[in-house]
C-alpha cells in the first residue's frame, strides 16, 4: 500500500487510481468509452469537491464510491445498447511474450464475469481485484454487510457456472440477460 | 481462477490518448477560477429599507397628528368652541365658555343705583333681574364698613367642599354616578346697613367649587345643605338658577339655613330684590344659557354674586 502523501495531488491520483477506476467502469458498464468517460467525471468531481484525504484508503474509498454513484447513474439514464463481447475482450492488451494458454483462460474468465448480472459483476471486481471486504462493500455499497456475503456467495455460484458452460456465442447471452438491468 | 480474472483486468488499462487529455483538462479546470456563489438576500431583506422606511413616515405622521390634535388646543387660549376635546384641557380656568372672550377686571361696586344700572347696561342687562345676567363682581365696596361696625356681616368661610363619605350617604342614591359641585364657601359682605328693611343693599358671594359633574346629575353641598338632583347633560347654569334658586338663594322670607343658603344667611326680606352674576375662575358669565353644567370641571370655581337691594 503507498503511503507517501501524494494523495492530495491530482496528479498523483489519476496516476494511481485511473486505471483502476476505468477497470470498475468497465466491468459495471461493459463499455469502454463510457467507462473512460466516468473515469474523467470522477476526477472531474474530485477537483470541484477537492476533498482532503487523510489517507491513501481514504483518497481509494473516495474515488470508488464516486465511481459506483457515477456508474450507477449511467446505467439509469443512458440508453444501452447490445453489448458487444468482442470488443471488450479487445479492451483487453495483448503481450506477445505472455504464454499464449493463460491468456486465453484469462481472456475466458473475464468474459465469465462480464456475461454476469450487473450486481454480480460489481460485486466479484470490487471484492476480488480491488480487495475491499464485505464491510468496506457494505459501506460503499449502501447494503448490509450480510447482502454482500450473500451476494457474493451467488456471485461465484454464477461465475463457476458460466465457465463451466463454456464460451456461449455472444447472441445467446445477449438473449438471456436482455438488457443489464442489475 | 481470481488469478486470471486480476491478470485480465491488469490488462486493461485507459488510452494513453484518453490520459492524456484527462490531464489536460484537469489542469484546465483547477485554472478555472472558482465559481463564486453570491449569496443574494431573501425577498424580504431585500425590502427591509423600504419598510422601514415606511414606517418612519408612519410613525412621524403619526407624531405629527398628534401634536396637531393635542397638543396644539392646550396652547391655545381662547381654545373652546364646542369641539371635541377633553374638559380637562378646554377648562383650564379660561374662557372657556367661549361668551366672553376677554376676562373682565372685577369692577368695584359702589351700591349705588347708578353704579348697577351703568354696569347692567353695559352688560345688557336690568338690575331687576334675579336670575339671569348680572354684572356685579365680588365687591370690596366701602360701603361695607357701614355694615361691619354693625355686625350684621361676617365674612365666613365654609369648608363643606368634600363629599359626603360613603357611609353618611343615602342608600338610595348612587353618588358615584355624580360629580359633585360642593359650595366651599361662602365670601359675603353686607354693603350698607343690615337689610332688614329692604332698604340696605348688600353683596356677596356664594362661592361653589365644582368638585364634579357628570351627566347623571350634580350635587351641590355646603356644611349643612346638601342636595343633589339628576340633570340632563344639557342643563345650563341658568336652569339652574332657577331650579334651585330657593336653594341657593332661598326662599323668600325663609330664615332657615335649610332653606337658603344666602337669604337665611342674611335674613333677607322676600321683597328683597336680587341680582346675580356668576363668575366662573374671576370671569363673568353674560349668558347663563350658555353655560352647560357638564361642561365643568373639578377646577372651576363658581361664584355666585348676589345683590339685594
Amino acid at each position: 500500500m503507498d503511503t507517501d502523501k501524494g494523495f492530495n495531488t491530482t496528479e498523483y491520483l489519476v496516476d494511481r487510481f485511473l486505471n483502476d477506476i476505468v477497470r470498475f467502469c468497465l466491468v459495471y458498464v461493459r463499455n469502454m468509452d463510457d467507462a473512460q468517460d466516468i473515469a474523467q467525471q470522477v476526477f472531474i468531481t474530485y477537483l470541484q469537491k477537492k476533498p482532503e484525504f487523510v489517507s491513501y484508503d481514504h483518497a481509494k474509498n473516495w474515488l470508488f464510491k464516486v465511481a459506483v454513484n457515477m456508474s450507477k447513474n449511467h446505467m439509469r439514464t443512458q440508453r444501452h445498447g447490445e453489448v458487444s463481447f468482442d470488443e471488450l475482450e479487445g479492451a483487453l492488451s495483448t503481450d506477445d511474450t505472455v504464454d499464449r494458454e493463460r491468456t486465453e483462460r484469462e481472456d475466458a474468465v473475464f468474459a465469465a464475469v462480464m456475461r454476469l448480472k450487473q450486481k454480480y459483476r460489481e460485486i466479484i471486481h470490487l471484492y476480488y481485484y480491488s480487495n475491499y471486504n464485505t464491510n468496506e462493500l457494505s459501506e460503499m455499497l449502501g447494503i448490509p454487510a450480510t447482502s454482500v456475503r450473500s451476494r457474493l456467495t451467488r456471485a461465484r455460484a454464477a461465475l463457476e457456472k458460466e465457465l463451466k458452460g463454456g464460451v456461449a456465442d455472444d447472441k445467446r447471452l445477449q438473449e438471456r440477460d436482455g438488457p443489464d438491468k442489475g | 481462477m481470481i488469478n486470471d480474472y486480476r491478470n485480465a483486468m491488469d490488462r486493461i488499462k485507459a488510452d494513453d490518448e484518453f490520459k492524456e487529455q484527462l490531464l489536460k483538462r484537469l489542469a484546465a479546470e483547477q485554472e478555472k477560477p472558482k465559481k463564486v456563489v453570491k449569496l443574494t438576500p431573501p425577498a424580504a431583506s431585500k425590502h427591509l429599507p423600504l419598510v422601514a422606511s415606511l414606517a418612519s413616515a408612519a410613525v412621524l405622521a403619526l407624531l405629527i397628528y398628534s401634536s396637531a390634535v393635542l397638543v396644539l388646543p392646550m396652547l391655545r387660549n381662547n381654545a373652546y368652541d364646542g369641539s371635541s376635546a377633553s374638559p380637562e384641557i378646554l377648562y383650564n380656568g379660561r374662557n372657556y365658555y367661549g361668551i366672553q372672550k376677554e376676562p373682565r377686571e372685577p369692577k368695584i361696586n359702589s351700591g349705588t343705583e347708578a353704579d348697577e344700572t351703568d354696569v347692567g347696561t353695559k352688560n345688557s342687562v336690568t338690575s331687576n333681574d334675579t336670575d339671569s345676567n348680572i354684572q356685579s363682581p365680588p365687591s370690596d365696596s366701602a360701603d361695607n364698613t357701614a355694615a361691619d361696625e354693625n355686625g350684621a356681616g361676617t365674612k365666613t368661610t365654609d369648608d363643606g367642599g368634600a363629599a359626603l363619605p360613603k357611609e353618611e350617604r343615602d342608600d338610595g342614591v348612587n353618588y358615584d354616578d355624580y360629580r359633585i359641585i360642593s359650595y366651599s364657601g361662602m365670601d359675603a359682605e353686607t354693603k350698607g346697613a343690615q337689610p332688614s328693611e329692604n332698604t340696605v343693599s348688600y353683596d356677596c358671594v356664594l362661592h361653589f367649587t365644582f368638585e364634579g359633574f357628570d351627566k347623571y346629575g350634580i350635587k351641590l353641598k355646603n356644611n349643612d345643605i346638601v342636595f343633589d338632583a339628576k340633570l340632563s347633560e344639557n342643563y345650563t347654569l341658568a336652569q339652574l338658577l332657577t331650579d334651585y334658586y330657593n336653594i341657593i338663594i332661598g326662599r323668600p322670607g325663609s330664615t332657615s339655613v335649610t332653606d337658603g343658603m344666602l337669604d337665611s344667611f342674611f335674613n333677607v326680606s322676600s321683597n328683597a330684590k336680587r341680582q346675580i352674576s356668576v363668575f366662573i375662575d374671576g370671569v363673568e358669565v353674560v349668558n347663563l344659557n350658555n353655560v352647560l353644567l357638564s361642561e365643568f370641571s373639578d377646577l372651576n370655581n363658581v361664584y355666585f354674586s348676589v345683590s339685594v337691594t
